[in-house]
């Protein structure tokens, strides 16, 4: 049973592969067509999931895709005649694109991939329930979905038990945590759908002074269910994000480049602490109601890291899952466990440990890149590549480290990474300069040896997916400053040797030889790129950035080509 | 010759389709605006006499702003609608 997931046309485009019940390939569009965030149709992504399953487009046997595109029509027709006639300009954006594209799935799914069979659409919210608990270790757990909107639904509660996921209550637009971060974001002049994890960087070096206000912005009750202001608002009917009203209570919204200051960081504090505040109200109340001892969590907010940190400290529920793709790329996953496990009946057979479900280019592959452009490397034997690696960390070298299959989901975990040494105080700075090219505000994270991480952090559960923020101890952090946040914290992965061999392997060498079994890590792109995919992508990423070195496979090359 | 005579035609061509999809976008703005300033303006004006709340059709239990889901219809027939 081959089941095909598409997500597509809004933002973070993806499509995932389903083979008898086990997932054997997922990835987003972003990493072929090299535009962040990417929303076309994701025939580069499909292509290579039915390359990776060894099937043609013929052998699918269900094609799903991640919404019921007429509910999500009706809720723009019905928001346009609420609002009317201040959603003139939103309706004569939007309208012409509903026609031509987003009404126009299966025609669109069936012309660029040639598919006959049955297309299958699913709810936005079942879908990001489904892509979490079905893929999560637990055989019974409350689900929590929240994000920007789906169809009309932003945020769902329920519970999955077994085979079955039944949500029961939900919040619906314009009523959105998400949308509502994403306002305070476009205040602080960030793009929305992308400058989400830079308001939570900034958070830490604010104060939450503005949450009177805020009271009068949204309405939280004891039960974590919300609602918003609207008259704060404009997304519901505008090209905007918030209204006229949200810039007489708070001020002029920051311009594109202009320099942050105490007000701002204390908008970003304000609105960080709001969505944790509510998030955990809305867990503490599905802990109550369905008595469960553990929470799967789907939807953008998921990728929330501080929030998820909160929880898991702050919430009785021994353990939470939230899968590393958890905002709407990971939602091509959901339609296939959905469809496989709830439409059709079979059981679950896969639990999702890692996030190495993209594209692998071999060591030959690699050699002939490099031979063919003449590049000069070196081949190093495994024990080499380790040694050589650490080494070369220890002399403070930055080194783009890209080794197996690229990562599912927002976060570069250990196989398209950019790798530094920890212990260097000004090493956030000089990634920030030479190499990313990002706002020097945002921090960097840590890898760490898993069974050694609880002596650095303050973390009791594995974290392989870098979705959970946790407290440095106080009497490590002047020996890991690079990737110790302003507020003491860091946004934590723990890595095994059973998930990821080469890169545990690295950083236990990294700690023989330095004593930290922890390292710098960050995601191999430049600012405003994706990760990188093939070997020219990475070789071409090394080549224009600050990083020193560059190991892909068992090949390192230097920047000066003396290798 | 004929290798400029095809060039040409072919940036005559892509002119048209040019001029051609300025017409399209004119004209699919002035066809919205003729619908939206009257099949919607009747709707919503009527909506709003008669006190209805069309991004809140349906009304939360008490104290709380959480709205009943009902069961999704899991048959293969349910979800092959977009809707």
């Amino acid at each position: 049973m081959n089941i095909l997931g598409i997500s597509c046309f809004y933002h973070d485009a993806s499509a995932a592969l389903l083979q008898d019940g086990k997932l054997i390939a997922a990835v987003e569009e972003e990493r072929f067509t090299r535009k962040k965030h990417c929303t076309d149709f994701p025939k580069g992504s499909i292509d290579y999931c039915l390359k990776q399953g060894g099937i043609t487009i013929d052998q699918v046997d269900y094609i799903g895709f991640y919404e019921k595109p007429m509910l999500k029509f009706e809720r723009i027709l019905y928001t346009g005649l609420a609002t009317w006639p201040r959603s003139w300009s939103s309706f004569v954006r939007s309208i012409p694109l509903w026609l031509t594209q987003k009404l126009q799935i299966p025609v669109i799914i069936r012309q660029e991939t040639g598919y006959k069979g049955p297309i299958l659409f699913v709810e936005h919210h079942l879908a990001h329930a489904a892509s979490t608990f079905f893929v999560s270790p637990f055989d019974e757990a409350a689900i929590l979905t929240v994000d920007g909107v789906g169809e009309w639904a932003t945020t769902t509660c329920g519970l999955g038990r077994s085979n079955h996921i039944e949500l029961t209550q939900e919040i619906r637009f314009p009523h959105s945590l998400g949308l509502l971060y994403s306002a305070v974001t476009a205040y602080l002049g960030f793009e929305v759908n992308e400058g989400e994890g830079k308001v939570m960087g900034l958070a830490p070096y604010g104060q939450p002074v503005y949450r009177k206000q805020f009271e009068d912005v949204i309405d939280v009750k004891p039960d974590g269910s919300f609602r918003l202001n609207l008259d704060y608002f404009a997304f519901h009917y505008g090209t905007e994000m918030f209204s006229p009203r949200f810039e007489q209570v708070f001020g002029p919204r920051r311009q594109r480049g202009e320099p942050l200051n105490d007000h701002y960081n204390n908008m970003a504090a304000t609105v960080e602490a709001v969505l944790e505040d509510t998030m955990l109200a809305l867990a503490r109340d599905l802990k109550k109601t369905t008595g469960s001892h553990y929470l799967c969590i789907g939807g953008g907010v998921g990728l929330s890291s501080c929030s998820n940190g909160r929880l898991l400290r702050e919430v009785p529920f021994d353990d939470i899952f939230i899968q590393p793709a958890a905002g709407d790329g990971g939602t091509s996953v959901g339609v296939t466990t959905y469809i496989n496990t709830m439409l059709l009946g079979n059981p679950r057979n896969y639990v999702m440990r890692d996030a190495y479900l993209g594209p692998e280019y071999s060591d030959d592959e690699i050699e002939t890149y490099l031979g063919q452009n003449g590049i000069p490397h070196t081949r190093l034997s495994d024990k080499e590549l380790l040694e050589t690696t650490a080494r070369l960390l220890t002399e403070q070298k930055i080194i783009g480290w890209y080794q197996g299959r690229l990562e599912f989901g927002p976060r570069a975990l250990g196989h398209r990474s950019i790798l530094a040494d920890p212990r260097n105080p000004k090493m956030k700075e000089i990634v920030n300069e030479r190499v990313k090219h990002r706002e020097p505000f945002r921090p960097f994270a840590p890898s760490a040896l898993l069974d050694r991480s609880p002596e650095f952090f303050d973390c009791s559960v594995p974290s392989p997916f870098m979705l959970l923020v946790a407290d440095v101890h106080p009497d490590k952090r002047a020996l890991i400053p690079a990737i110790t946040h302003v507020d003491g914290t860091a946004r934590l992965q723990t890595v095994t040797r059973e998930e990821n061999g080469v890169y545990y392997d690295l950083i236990a060498e990294f700690d023989r030889q330095t004593g930290v079994p922890v390292i710098f890590n960050t995601s191999f792109n430049d600012k405003g790129e994706a990760i990188v995919r093939t070997p020219e992508d990475a070789y071409k990423c090394f080549a224009k950035t600050g990083m020193d070195y560059l190991v892909m496979g068992h090949f390192l090359v230097s920047k000066d080509g003396l290798t | 010759m004929a290798s400029s005579n095809k060039s040409g035609l072919a940036r005559l061509w892509d002119g048209l389709k040019a001029f051609q999809n300025r017409v399209a976008i004119a004209l699919t703005v002035v066809l919205l605006f003729i619908l939206y300033f009257t099949v919607f303006a009747v709707i919503a004006i009527l909506a709003k006499l008669f006190g209805k709340d069309l991004l809140h059709p349906d009304k939360p239990e008490p104290g709380s702003h959480w709205l009943r889901r009902e069961p999704a219809d899991n048959t293969l027939e349910s979800f092959a609608r977009q809707f």
